[in-house]
Parts: structure tokens; C-alpha cells; sequence
């Protein structure tokens, strides 16, 4: 009777996400689009 | 690099600043002549000034002794109108420290670990949404010209969000904008606070 074999399985420590593009983060974009995000056109 | 909305004489100004207040006038400086200067702000404008000290200190002083100077420092305008039909009003560029404190701000209320709200300040909260809707148009806009999934203000937990905008009207203030200036359009140098620049975890890409 030939050897069984286990073959390990390798559990994924994070689940796979499902967009894989980085996040895109207020402080990264440019200066002049900062300007705008700051939306001087609503009250602070 | 230079911001290319930094005049030279700006830039050069600046190496020198160490405050907020500093940092704007220097942003505000169209010109240098022989004994002269220029704004941004107020083209074809020449307001001659009598410095006694070869420094930014020394310049900010004889510019606040011109009444004319003075007064004119007094009055900027806040806001630019939009550039475009798809694009929104944006800062005038001597707030750019503004912008990037508040672009900041906005990044630290996902990541930071404690990120308090300003006990002083208080917004309703339909002033809270509006605010984070504003803040979301032009990051979804960027996504999309990037093809990049923006972060969504509204996943953020409701004091975050209210965090964040108490903290948005705190950093306008300190730029001398409070809600009954930011009525009148305009922002005043002299009123804007003299402390240092926020450590913001990594050099900004201009100066």
C-alpha cells in the first residue's frame, strides 16, 4: 500500500482584498488640489 | 523645488521663516525693489518701506509701519474662483500651509491613533456633514483622474468625523479665518498665529 502523502496547506495570514489599488490618501495629493480639498467655499 | 506660486523673493523669504504668520507674509511677497516691495494680492501696487534690520523679522516690521502696506495685509482674499467648469474655488496660494495641514488632518483621521476633537469648538452636526461631503468632492475626484480608490470620509466613525471638521475650523482660525471673518472673504496676516509650523511626518513636496 503505497505512503499517504499530506501536503501542507498554507492558510493566508489577510484575506485577499478585493480592489488591489492603494488607497488614495488626502496628504499625497498635489498642492493645488489641497488648495481645493480645503473647500474654502463652505464656512469652517 | 519651488512652488511655482512662490514669487522668488518669496522663496527666499521663506528658508527664513519659522511661523505661520512669517511663512504667509513671505508666501504674500510678489517683489523686492530697492527700497520698496510688492503683494501678490495687490498687483501694480508699490508700497516703499524702511527696514533697519537686513531680516524677514526686520521686513514684516517696516511693512506693518506703511499704513498703506499695513492695511493692505489686512484684507487678502480667502478664497480663488474656480479654474475651471470641473473644478471647485480653491485657497488663495499664500494659505497653501493651510491646505496642507488641513489635506493633514484629513489623512490622520484615518490613521492616527487618538484623534480628538477640539473641546472649544462646536459644529451641529449638518455642518459636519457638509463638510466632509466637501472634502470628499475633490478626493473623488482625484481617484478618478488617478484610478485610485479614494478614502470615504462617510466610513469614518461619526466623532472622527466630527473631530476632523472641529479641527478644520480650528486650523482655519489660526489662520485668522473664523466663521464671521470667512463672511467678509477675507483673511487678515496680522491676525494670523505666530507658532511654529505642525511637524506633519514628512516634508511637504514645496517648501
Amino acid at each position: 500500500m503505497p505512503q499517504r502523502i499530506s501536503t501542507p496547506v498554507r492558510t493566508p495570514v489577510e484575506a485577499p482584498t478585493s480592489d488591489p489599488s492603494p488607497k488614495l490618501w488626502p496628504a499625497e495629493i498635489c498642492p493645488q488640489q489641497k488648495r481645493e480639498m480645503a473647500s474654502p467655499d463652505v464656512s469652517p | 523645488m519651488r512652488d511655482p506660486e512662490l514669487s522668488i523673493a518669496g522663496w527666499l523669504l521663506i528658508g527664513q521663516a519659522k511661523t505661520l504668520r512669517e511663512r504667509a507674509f513671505a508666501r504674500l511677497v510678489q517683489g523686492l525693489q530697492h527700497d520698496s516691495i510688492e503683494f501678490s494680492h495687490a498687483p501694480q501696487q508699490v508700497f516703499q518701506i524702511h527696514p533697519v534690520d537686513a531680516s524677514l523679522e526686520g521686513l514684516m516690521y517696516a511693512c506693518s509701519a506703511n499704513t498703506w502696506a499695513r492695511d493692505v495685509l489686512s484684507v487678502v482674499p480667502i478664497t480663488r474662483p474656480a479654474r475651471s467648469a470641473v473644478s471647485d474655488p480653491e485657497l488663495v496660494p499664500m494659505l497653501q500651509d493651510l491646505a496642507d495641514i488641513l489635506a493633514w488632518e484629513a489623512s490622520e483621521a484615518f490613521s492616527a491613533d487618538y484623534y480628538p476633537g477640539i473641546p472649544d469648538v462646536t459644529i451641529p452636526d449638518e455642518h459636519v456633514e457638509t463638510v466632509m461631503h466637501a472634502l470628499q468632492r475633490e478626493m473623488d475626484r482625484e481617484g478618478k483622474s488617478r484610478q485610485r480608490q479614494p478614502v470615504q470620509f462617510v466610513s469614518l466613525p461619526v466623532e472622527r468625523q466630527r473631530a476632523l471638521a472641529e479641527r478644520r475650523r480650528w486650523w482655519f482660525a489660526k489662520f485668522s479665518i473664523t466663521p464671521e471673518r470667512w463672511e467678509t472673504g477675507k483673511w487678515c496676516l496680522w491676525q494670523v498665529s505666530d507658532e511654529p509650523m505642525p511637524e506633519m511626518g514628512r516634508t511637504p513636496a514645496y517648501a
